[in-house]
């Protein structure tokens, strides 16, 4: 049983392996869960049963997969007869809001934050920039992702206590917070150092001045213009200028 | 590091990692394809100075500039190959109704190679382009244009950092922070 557990586990990294667009993650979920499968289902029917509805609509967070995929191995190694009723229901009731926790979480907190941590680093001259950024994310995405499986075996209701007691959503709202800052921050010290990384001849005071295109970017974005268009416009009008000029 | 320029790789990445703050693959949506572009650029641009003997920020920066439309190229190949995504689930599900465990979840290793072999020929001819273009464009630059691509190069962090701005909001402390830190440095390189 701990090594087919093991393989759930290791498998629940290749759950995005064959996304596509009718069930999302369906394909990869019996992939994951299929050695697990393998074990308990004892005759055809069964098996059969179970591996259709396997294929039915799943997405959640790839890493919190993991949690769901651990549950699922709990319920069948049960061996309940309703356990494809009580799969369904543990899909229905984790997916959605998994798949919330784990963007807000990772993606549009750690990811920005780790990146701007060893951005910075890289800024300053260190070549180990994309293993502080990979270590750092890493560690909670190894995690996260662990303790959700070793979780989700325990049960579906462990499942739920694990998640409520990570603390996900307040914890994001304060890492943004610190986002921000840091972002700031860096673009300060980005654009206080432009002019030796130009040679420039205008000087550290003016170079400042650099959050007005910064907030002219953002309210372009805001308005639908996308950042390459811009790029483009800018990289062609200052060319253009500094031809002119010589 | 492959092409032996570990800086010029570093520095592409740190501009493109800034770039691309405000993208993420929120829900079912698909972000550009930053891979490619972190690939091709630094690739082209090494082996592209190698031919023309020369190396720097414009070179670099020209190299970026000609990368950048491939990450909305990726994006349709992602896109199109998570379609054809659906035809390995029509065959996961015959596999399923056969009751056969193993079958069915091959689909998913078919799906994973086929995405890997894709992404790494359409790697291969996002460096190859980026390489040849390189070299047939970039010795007709117009002479001041050589400048403007430095200034291109290190303005594109700024970008990202506006993106994500108008994405996530804050801009009152986003202002602060950065008066605040800009004062700082510049009052402590005036005394140093």
């Amino acid at each position: 049983v701990k090594v087919s557990l093991a393989k759930v586990f290791f498998r629940s990294f290749l759950i995005q392996g064959c996304w596509n667009y009718v069930g999302m993650q369906n394909v990869g979920f019996v992939f994951g869960i299929a050695p697990v499968l393998k074990e308990v289902t004892k005759n055809r029917e069964q098996r059969v049963a179970l591996l259709n509805d396997q294929l039915g609509f799943f997405n959640t967070h790839p890493y919190l997969a993991s949690a769901i995929l651990g549950a699922t191995a709990s319920i069948l190694m049960k061996g309940k007869s309703d356990a494809v009723k009580e799969i369904r229901e543990l899909k229905d009731t984790f997916s959605n809001p998994f798949a919330a926790l784990g963007d807000a979480f990772f993606w549009s907190t750690l990811k920005p934050l780790f990146s701007i941590t060893a951005t910075a680093a890289a800024f300053m001259g260190s070549l180990c920039a994309p293993v502080i950024f990979l270590v750092l994310y890493n560690v909670f995405h190894f995690w996260i992702r662990t303790g959700g499986f070793i979780h989700g075996v325990q049960g579906k209701m462990e499942v739920m206590s694990y998640v409520k007691r990570l603390g996900i959503p307040g914890i994001s709202g304060r890492l943004k917070y610190v986002t921000r800052m840091l972002l700031a921050a860096f673009a300060a010290g980005a654009a206080y150092f432009m002019p030796s990384l130009l040679s420039s001849k205008i000087t550290e005071g003016w170079w400042g001045l650099m959050i007005v295109p910064i907030f002219l970017t953002a309210f372009l974005v805001k308005k639908g213009i996308g950042v390459l268009t811009q790029i483009y416009i800018f990289g062609f009008v200052l060319i253009i200028l500094f031809s002119v000029m010589g | 590091m492959i092409f032996g320029d570990v800086k010029a790789g570093l520095t592409i990445g740190m501009v493109l990692e800034l770039l691309w703050l405000a993208k993420q693959p929120l829900g079912t949506s698909l972000p550009p394809d930053d891979t490619i572009v972190a690939v091709a650029a630094p690739a082209g641009a090494i082996l592209a100075g190698k031919e023309l003997d020369i190396s720097g920020i414009p070179l670099i920066s020209f190299a970026v500039m000609i990368a950048l439309p491939l990450s909305a190229i990726g994006k349709l190949v992602d896109a199109e190959l998570r379609r054809i995504n659906n035809i390995l689930l029509k065959r996961a599900r015959v596999a399923a109704r056969a009751g056969k465990i193993e079958e069915t979840a091959r689909q998913n290793i078919v799906g994973l190679s086929s995405f890997f072999l894709f992404f790494t020929l359409f790697t291969l001819l996002g460096i190859l382009s980026v390489w040849m273009l390189t070299i047939l464009l970039y010795p007709y630059m117009p002479a001041g244009g050589y400048r403007a691509l430095e200034y291109i190069f290190w303005s594109l962090p700024f970008f990202g950092v506006g993106a994500m701005l108008g994405r996530e909001g804050g801009a009152v402390v986003f202002g602060l922070v950065y008066a605040a830190a800009y004062s700082l440095l510049f009052l402590v390189g005036r005394v140093g």
